[in-house]
């Protein structure tokens, strides 16, 4: 279906090679992962299989690239559109019409197809993708995960045979992924579509696909059907690693072929002790942050808010000391950006305090609240707008009047971000963006952090990079609000975790009991050792380490 | 559900026809007719989702009141003489009459004769169907404008969202440079999010031919086109009837060219807009004032339409069967208000709406 | 050849714009005298002119200018240029400010003539549809905003940031006054149209142009110096950095195939 044999390929005004000497085939109704950390090629690779690369985007291209038997460079894009269907990974920049149905026929319009054929393919589509009942909603009603069903209907509708997705959960909640996957794999197994899907959290993909090629500086290092791959994949999901860490063999792709080892493993340490008696006190107190119960950075008490009459906060209330990491998980994100704004005095609440250090944020504007406690928004390019980064970083500082006050080098160091000091921001990868955004806001030297799903769209490393400077700061004795979906770096950081569910904190207290307890969010390993209180590799390897002693 | 299946062509024509009566016509009884009619289909047939009207009453006034005094001020002829302005004030000095004062408020009634035909249609067919009328040949153009309508919505909460997080950083704004932090990421922010959409469109198949460029023949046509249109408007000046037969000769080229251009042009519309009894209805009495107007009918009193107040103000003629055709550009309200009354008896109008999208 | 063509066509139709706007000062006595009737029919003749002209003109440059990536950046530039205009409010300058033109001109001067003359042309029209403005208007805005955006992209580019910036302040604030004169020579045959003129003994050219300018006074000379101010404050204060935004894009849209 697919051959790719020598390829090279080098972006425009670039030195580095994006691609190097890739050979790589794919068969007609795999299921394929590509996987690696940013900047590896996965984007570039996908983007040879249609024709993009190099027709859109210029550059040098050496090597054969042949799709259904057509050359894919020499022909382009517009030849390639009848056989790959493309879905990206922006949900709100790919769309050419403002509503689902028509969206869905622009492709075929454009194709020129007559008007009966078009229904019929428009009809097939929508109930292929769950649709119908929203055809004729205009997409800015739509979830992220409705919208990029929406784009995969539309790459569909031209009845490719072959399927290439860019990322296109990375900006989605775990609901909204989890629907777009099960759409997916149902293409892949009910239609034999050849899915070729590009992706950062393994541990959502892995269980349903067949290959999986990963990518490292542009060349392919693994390429075996998912199974082999996991042995020596260099970045795994929790279960895996665990799995690798303790011998099991064959892998456990899943959370249920995993119960099999596991139950081995508790029944051969702990012998027989009953799964509920082994949580609670000792194994708790051995991994979380011992707290001291300083006064609280940040105090809401019984906030309430509604938008249109319609409550999106209802008695909130939260606490947050120094030292000190609480995770806020919010289901369908209702209310989250709410909660925020009240936070750092971007919206008034309706009802309720909000003190910072202490001092009521009552009356005073967001910028003077945000000087103590800093947030950083969701999408880090709202904030970048300066030459360099270290503009970026004394842009701030300036708008405090703090110029005087210069930490800019030192924080830049702390971030890691010396070397790129007089780069221009846009142009580095989204995690050292993340981390020019995260500059600007902490350049005050803010007691509080709070932030608004902070690792979407990042890599593993880029993810393990913030995790580090948190913990540094947080030593310091820096409080962090974090807003997120990302369970498993929740279970890595977090001492405390509220749940919330529309408008209201429906769960609160440590990590390890909310974490295990909730259907939704529990992480990999505690699904596992359900009862245990583990909820990271390392947990379950200490616990398993400590039992054996 | 009338306003589904507009179909924005016929609206074309009664708006041609509304404007160019009000112009041909000059005569305040028939100006005030055909705004009568328009402002009533106005108000029948705009599009559920149409916000409040315009102030029109107002604008209506403040337009009458300064071409009135702007005419009456600047020229000065005519037989009843208000008062006198000394005659060295420069161009306003001389004799104040009432004849001119009436020109010009006859023209400010023209003016916004026309404003009101113009809103009546922005209230009644919606964006997406002016965006249908582009021609084919211009279909990119087209569909800058869909991908410009589309991205408003978007472009206003990135907006909100820039501004929110400037403002967590501090930002405040207070002067027009405040702006910056705001705008520069907006527009790197629009200019990212095209990259996304070209690549989406071209993934799709948009954007078939390699070389765009025009024909050499093309282009002269074009030229020719372009050069026998102006030519006639320049001829028209002098003598009428070549002029605009010479100016449609070249609007013709340009069409006929536009049109084959179109055929080249791969595109089939995906819910097409079939012509029914109502546009039928629509096109047919918009057309009417106008053959009165224009062809050689005895039984029509066309003195009427050159109604001049010069030298010595009078009543203006009117012609009853004219005045009629001309209330015939209120079909589409008549019909409106006809269907109107017919939905009434449904229980409500939004359940309806929605049956007939699933048919 | 074709570039001749090209060229013959732009003259044609600025000279067409020029003629359009400027006829009510020359409209030849004996053609009016000979019948009022055409006094009313001639700007209804000059819309179609225009129409005309217009359609020429974006048959030519979109037929030169136009792939996947200049539909899609024109289309979500127009987006923004529309959400400027709900800003204008905002803006405390007063008078006949609108922050479009800004944005057409230095686009016009980063991406070039013909991406200027879409620009200007589509802003014009998108957000004449999105808030309901369509209108006689509607075709002279355009033909007009869109040679803004044209001529902006035949200024030289001097090396000097400081050289560019006199340059695109001084272009800005003359078309900011220009645009309203223009717009006002519409206008204007139908509020001193030829019935009045034929009675006027001596109406000629310099007269005809003394009344516009009396008339131009009253009705929107505070109108334009505002939009030309409003012009100038804006590219002092965001033309470089928008210039530089814009052209670190160009390379990315003007890309040509290399096969």
């Amino acid at each position: 279906m697919i051959t790719i044999n020598q390829l090279t390929y080098t972006y425009p005004n670039s030195s580095r090679i994006a691609l190097q000497d890739v050979a790589w085939q794919v068969n007609a109704g795999d299921f394929v992962l590509v996987a690696g950390p940013s900047g590896s090629g996965k984007s570039t690779l996908l983007r040879c299989l249609n024709g993009l690369v190099p027709h859109f985007t210029g550059g040098v291209i050496d090597g054969v690239v042949l799709v259904n038997g057509l050359d894919a460079v020499a022909l382009g894009p517009h030849a390639l559109s009848r056989h790959v269907g493309f879905v990206l990974q922006n949900p709100e920049a790919q769309a050419v019409l403002d509503r689902v149905e028509p969206e869905i026929a622009f492709g075929l319009e454009n194709a020129a197809l007559p008007v009966q054929e078009m229904r019929v393919r428009v009809e097939e589509v929508l109930d292929l993708l769950d649709l119908t009942p929203l055809r004729e909603r205009p997409l800015t009603t739509l979830s992220g995960g409705e919208r990029q069903r929406v784009a995969i209907a539309t790459a569909l509708a031209l009845r490719p045979q072959i399927l290439v997705l860019d990322e296109p959960t990375s900006q989605l909640d775990p609901q909204s992924a989890e629907e777009v996957l099960r759409a997916l794999v149902r293409l892949n197994e009910d239609l034999g579509l050849t899915v070729i899907l590009a992706e950062h959290r393994l541990e959502r993909v892995l269980r349903y696909v067949d290959r999986v090629t990963y990518l490292e500086n542009g060349r392919i290092v693994v390429d075996e059907p998912a199974r082999l791959a996991v042995a020596h994949l260099p970045q795994l999901p929790p279960l895996a690693r665990l799995g690798r860490e303790l011998g099991w063999q064959p892998l456990p792709l899943t959370v249920k072929e995993g119960r099999r080892f596991a139950r081995d493993v508790e029944v051969k340490r702990w012998g027989g002790e009953g799964v509920k008696g082994c949580g609670g006190e000792e194994v708790i107190s051995s991994l979380a942050h011992p707290l001291t119960r300083s006064p609280a950075l940040l105090t809401a008490d019984k906030l309430a808010f509604a938008y249109n009459g319609r409550a999106t906060l209802n008695n909130v209330s939260l606490q947050l000391h120094a030292g000190e990491t609480v995770a806020l998980m919010v289901r369908n994100g209702a209310g989250k950006s709410t909660l925020l704004k009240c936070l750092v005095g971007l919206l008034r609440p309706a009802r309720g305090e909000v003190r910072v250090n202490g001092r009521s944020t009552q009356g005073r504007d967001a910028a003077d609240i945000c000087r103590q406690a800093a947030y950083l928004p969701q999408n880090p390019d709202d904030l970048l707008f300066a030459e360099t980064v270290a503009e970026e970083l004394a842009v701030t500082l300036r708008n405090h009047g703090l110029i005087r006050q210069n930490g800019v080098a030192g924080l830049l160091e702390q971030l890691g971000l010396a070397h790129v000091a007089a780069e221009y921001p846009r142009d580095l990868s989204v995690g050292q963006r993340q981390r020019v955004a995260l500059g600007a806001v902490a350049i005050t030297r803010p007691k509080l952090l709070l932030l608004d799903e902070p690792t979407r769209g990042l890599d593993y490393a880029a993810k393990q990079t913030l995790v580090a400077i948190w913990r540094r700061w947080l030593a310091e004795g820096m409080g962090l609000l974090l807003v997120t979906h990302d369970v498993e770096l929740v279970a890595q950081i977090a001492d405390r975790a509220l749940i919330m569910s529309q408008g209201e904190i429906i769960a609160e207290g440590e990590t390890a009991e909310i974490l295990a307890t909730s259907p939704l969010f529990a992480p990999q390993i505690a699904r596992l050792f359900p009862g245990s209180g583990w909820l990271t590799v390392e947990d379950a390897l200490a616990g398993i380490g400590k039992v054996a002693e | 559900m009338m306003n589904d299946d507009l179909d924005a062509r016929s609206w074309v024509v009664w708006v041609a026809a509304a404007v160019i009566t009000a112009l041909a016509a000059h005569n305040p009884f028939y100006t005030l007719i055909v705004l009568a009619a328009a402002g009533a289909v106005g108000v029948v047939c705009a599009r559920p989702d149409m916000g409040l009207p315009l102030p029109l009453a107002r604008i209506g006034l403040v337009i009458l009141f300064f071409t009135t005094l702007f005419n009456a001020l600047m020229v000065h002829v005519g037989a009843t003489v208000l008062f006198r302005l000394p005659g060295n004030w420069l161009w306003i000095g001389g004799p104040v009459t009432v004849e001119a004062a009436v020109v010009g408020a006859g023209n400010g009634l023209v003016l916004f004769t026309l404003l009101v035909v113009f809103t009546t249609m922005n209230r009644v067919v919606s964006t997406g169907e002016l965006v249908r009328l582009a021609p084919r040949a211009l279909r990119d153009l087209a569909v800058v404008v869909l991908i410009a309508i589309t991205y408003v919505p978007e472009t206003m909460n990135q907006l909100r969202r820039i501004r929110e997080a400037q403002a967590i950083r501090g930002h405040r704004v207070r002067g027009l440079r405040d702006w910056r932090p705001v705008l520069i990421p907006l527009l790197i922010g629009g200019l990212e999010r095209a990259m996304g959409v070209a690549e989406a469109m071209v993934a799709r198949g948009y954007g078939s031919t390699a070389d765009s460029r025009q024909p050499l023949a093309t282009q002269l046509v074009l030229l020719l086109g372009l050069l026998a249109a102006f030519a006639g408007w320049v001829i028209s000046f002098w003598v009428g009837w070549p002029g605009w037969m010479l100016m449609g000769g070249g609007v013709v080229i340009i069409l006929l060219l536009l049109w084959q251009l179109g055929r080249q042009t791969p595109f089939t519309r995906y819910r097409p807009r079939p012509m029914t009894k109502w546009h039928v209805g629509l096109m047919g009495t918009a057309v009417f004032p106008l053959l009165l107007i224009f062809l050689p009918l005895p039984f029509v009193d066309k003195t009427t339409f050159n109604y001049s107040p010069y030298p010595q103000l009078t009543i203006p003629g009117f012609d009853l069967l004219t005045g009629f055709s001309m209330l015939l550009l209120s079909y589409p309200a008549l019909a409106g208000w006809f269907n109107g009354n017919e939905s009434q008896l449904a229980p409500t109008a939004a359940p309806q709406v929605k049956s007939d999208d699933n048919d | 050849m074709r570039q001749g063509v090209t060229a013959v066509i732009y003259t044609v139709s600025a000279v067409i714009g020029v003629a359009a706007f400027a006829y009510p000062f020359v409209l030849p006595q004996t053609a009016v005298a000979r019948t009022t009737a055409h006094a009313v029919d001639a700007p209804l003749l000059t819309l179609f002119l225009i129409v005309i002209s217009l359609a020429v003109l974006l048959v030519e440059v979109q037929g030169q200018a136009v792939s996947a990536k200049v539909v899609a950046a024109l289309g979500v530039l127009v987006a923004v240029t529309a959400v400027l205009r709900f800003l204008d409010t905002l803006f405390p300058i007063p008078g006949g400010f609108t922050p479009i033109f800004a944005p057409i001109i230095l686009a016009g001067y980063v991406f070039g003539a013909r991406f200027g003359f879409l620009l200007g042309t589509m802003a014009l029209l998108a957000s004449a549809l999105i808030t309901g403005n369509v209108g006689p208007w509607l075709p002279y805005q355009m033909f007009t905003a869109g040679w803004v955006g044209m001529t902006a992209g035949w200024l030289p580019h001097p090396r000097r940031p400081r050289r560019q910036i006199i340059l695109l302040v001084c272009f800005g604030f003359a078309w900011g006054l220009l645009f309203g004169a223009i717009m006002n020579l519409y206008f204007w045959p139908f509020v001193s149209d030829g019935t009045a003129a034929s009675w006027q003994p001596g109406s000629g050219l310099r007269d005809g142009i003394g009344r516009y300018a009396a008339f131009y006074l009253v009705t929107s000379l505070v109108w334009d110096v505002g939009r030309g101010v409003g012009n100038v404050a804006l590219i002092l204060v965001l033309g470089m950095p928008t210039v530089r935004a814009l052209a670190r894009f160009r390379d990315r849209f003007q890309f040509v195939k290399t096969e």
